[in-house]
């Protein structure tokens, strides 16, 4: 421990975006290719100026800005953010598939990625041939590949179809195949991009055990995902991403403390009768509000919710004349509605929230599935998976006699 | 469980700065994968298919049996005194090679879009491993050639000895050239849908279907920038003792082919660095 596996500095990737700018002739493109090395040497020699380094120029984005961070070897460390947060680009740039436009990295160890699963399978191959095709393309030997190829077809259950070619393999069949050779990937750091969406329940807990074994094994793991509870189970640091900046190398419940409070959970409507609502997981509860602005005064401002999970199946809702809530003493045309929700306890996953707004007679505002948020750990930490049990925690009173 | 060996190796990643060294340690170090794409595209080509490697030897065959048809008995073109087939042939091997070679490099990082997006390799394994195959390709056709020329009794002449060197030639330019088009087939798909057109052209620029001696004497240097003009003209030379100035010939092939190989490597490994954002 403390000796550094990955070291990050000033890290950052400029992309261009929109239209690309075509060169207008063969002959300008030919002269542009052997040009801008030149330039770009010219460049590098002057240091850009710090602030004005991140000038945001016209057709250009900066999908990582200034990240900095170590990760120690034999660590875990969760990186979370956002959908563009800039995590994939940041997994490209240690994978050695893009280069940073600022910056650099240095990473001490033998390197292995798993940006995605099966790369490389050919479907004319069979699942053998695949194997070792595969098991290059992640940087394994041949020797290794031989070692641990039992090993390999025993955890993608497909021994029978060894000798056929994977396109005949069902779609099940041919991501196990492929995730087990990248689970067997034994290399000293290894980056993994949320490659455990996929198969079924079971074969997703063997994933997410087989990497905290290989973690366990003490090698350095950069792990990027959405599941929260993945996150938490398996990391040691965390690295939260917004808008391409890093914001923490902290602990890994600081980390996702900081993505659920910043998560989109907040929709803003212009010239409607709510006029802004939010949803927020506040340590075992949820809060919902809801400002509201009606044309003539309530007797009860009655928001009706609804949350679903992600599919979209609805789970639980209400709205105040359901719950008997008695009616406010004074009746005015706009206000907040603030609804604290207890029960019932949602496991670990991502939900949608509907909204509903009248008078208690008509609805005048409707909005299907207008915020996604999602909870970790509201239902503590030892859980079932909701994709097996159902998104809601009992709450049961046992006795045995 | 494992026996990891301690490989020490620090990878820098930093941002890209003007021309860069090539690298082949790096090459060196992922000649395994090397190994295993020759095998995929060797195995790939020929998959699904009846003839399997018989087609390395029926594609030639089949051109050299239209040409002698349309271009040697319909046209009546000269063949320098060899018979037309054999001379066709002999301009066919090399020429086949090449043209394979600038195509399968040339669209090598297109067609392997998804590899270099998702996983790091040195990108010059793809183009690699198809110059490997071409050339498997070509040795199994030079056998057709051996019993060609027992049917027509022509005797092996100690010229032979130039032919590797030919070869050589031919790999330096078809490597370099197609190295050129897959760097700029990334950055324009024109090039992409130009470069069929190209290699038919150049083949017509390219003495294979008739003899160099059709060319005016004042034109010959200039034809010979065209590095396979010497490669065609050494391959006649050395099989049928033809007798014409392939020598100043291959000379320029050899520069040309050189030229073209080391830009073309250049041009690749500054390319290279940024496919998977532009590919």
């Amino acid at each position: 421990m403390g000796e550094v596996a990955i070291r990050v500095e000033n890290l950052g990737k400029r992309y261009k975006i929109g239209q690309r700018v075509r060169p207008k002739s063969f002959g300008e493109m030919l002269t542009g290719l052997i040009r801008t090395p030149f330039n770009e040497a010219k460049l590098g020699l002057r240091k850009p100026p710090a602030q004005d380094g991140f000038r945001q120029c016209e057709g250009m984005v900066w999908a990582l800005k200034d990240l900095t961070f170590e990760v120690a070897k034999g660590e875990i460390l969760g990186v979370i953010g956002r959908n563009g947060a800039g995590k994939s680009t940041l997994l490209k740039i240690l994978s050695r598939i893009t280069r940073p436009t600022r910056g650099y990295a240095v990473i001490s160890g033998r390197v292995g990625s798993l940006l995605e699963v099966g790369t490389g399978f050919h479907g004319d191959l069979t699942g053998r041939e695949n194997i070792y095709l595969n098991g290059a393309f992640l940087g394994m030997r041949k020797t290794e590949i031989d070692r641990k190829f039992d090993e390999i077809i025993a955890f993608a259950e497909t021994e029978r179809f060894l000798d056929t070619p994977v396109k005949h393999y069902s779609s099940g069949m041919y991501m196990r195949l492929a995730f087990a050779v990248a689970a067997h990937l034994e290399t000293e750091i290894l980056f993994v991009d949320e490659v455990l969406a996929v198969g079924d329940v079971a074969f997703q807990k063997k994933c997410l055990g087989r990497i905290g074994e290989v973690a366990k094994d003490g090698r350095t793991v950069v792990f990027v995902s959405h599941n929260m509870a993945a996150i938490e189970r398996l990391c040691t640091k965390g690295l939260y991403i917004d808008k391409g900046v890093g914001l923490s190398t902290s602990s890994v419940r600081e980390a996702i403390g900081l993505y659920l409070g910043d998560s989109c959970n907040e929709v803003n409507w212009d010239n409607e009768i709510i006029s802004k609502a939010s949803i927020r997981q506040n340590g075992e509860q949820i809060e919902i509000d809801a400002d509201y602005k009606f044309k003539q005064n309530l007797e009860i401002p009655c928001l009706g919710f609804v949350i679903s999970d992600y599919l979209g199946n609805p789970i639980c809702g209400t709205n105040p004349l359901i719950d008997a809530v008695p009616i406010p003493m004074t009746s005015t045309n706009a206000g907040r509605v603030h609804i604290t929700l207890e029960s019932p306890k949602l496991l670990n996953g991502t939900y949608r929230l509907s909204l509903w707004f009248g008078d208690g007679r008509v609805d005048y505002f409707h909005r299907q599935d207008c915020i996604t948020f999602d909870v970790v750990n509201m239902a503590g930490l030892k859980q079932l998976p909701a994709s097996s049990v159902g998104p809601v925690a009992p709450k049961c009173h046992w006795h045995f006699s | 469980m494992s026996s990891r060996a301690p490989d020490n190796h620090t990878i820098l990643i930093k941002p890209l700065q003007g021309w860069e060294p090539l690298r082949l340690r790096d090459i060196w170090e992922h000649r395994e994968l090397l190994y295993f794409l020759i095998w995929r595209d060797i195995k790939v080509s020929y998959a699904r298919t009846n003839l399997g490697v018989g087609w390395a030897l029926l594609k030639p065959v089949l051109t050299m049996i239209v040409f002698t048809f349309i271009f040697g008995w319909l046209t009546q073109l000269p063949s320098d005194g060899v018979p037309y087939p054999i001379f066709v042939y002999a301009g066919l091997l090399p020429w086949q090679l090449f043209a394979r070679l600038v195509s399968g490099a040339g669209s090598s990082m297109v067609a392997n879009e998804s590899l270099v997006t998702k996983v790091y390799f040195p990108r010059l394994i793809a183009p690699l491993s198809i110059t490997v195959v071409g050339t498997l390709d070509f040795v199994i056709a030079v056998g057709v050639l051996l019993g060609m020329m027992w049917y027509y009794q022509i005797a092996l002449t100690a010229g032979v000895w130039v032919l590797p060197l030919l070869v050589a030639v031919t790999i330096a330019a078809g490597l370099g050239l197609g190295l050129w088009i897959a760097a700029l087939n990334v950055l324009c798909r024109d090039i992409g849908h130009a470069q069929p057109f190209l290699i038919q052209c150049w083949m017509f620029a390219t003495p294979i279907i008739y003899p160099t001696s059709l060319i005016p004497e004042a034109w010959r240097t200039l034809y010979a920038l065209n590095p396979m003009v010497g490669v065609v003209e050494g391959f006649r030379e050395a099989l049928f003792r033809t007798g014409g100035q392939s020598d100043s010939m291959m000379g320029m092939s050899l520069i040309v082919a050189g030229v073209l190989l080391v830009s073309g490597l250049y041009v690749f490994n500054r390319i290279e660095q940024s496919i998977a954002d532009t590919v």
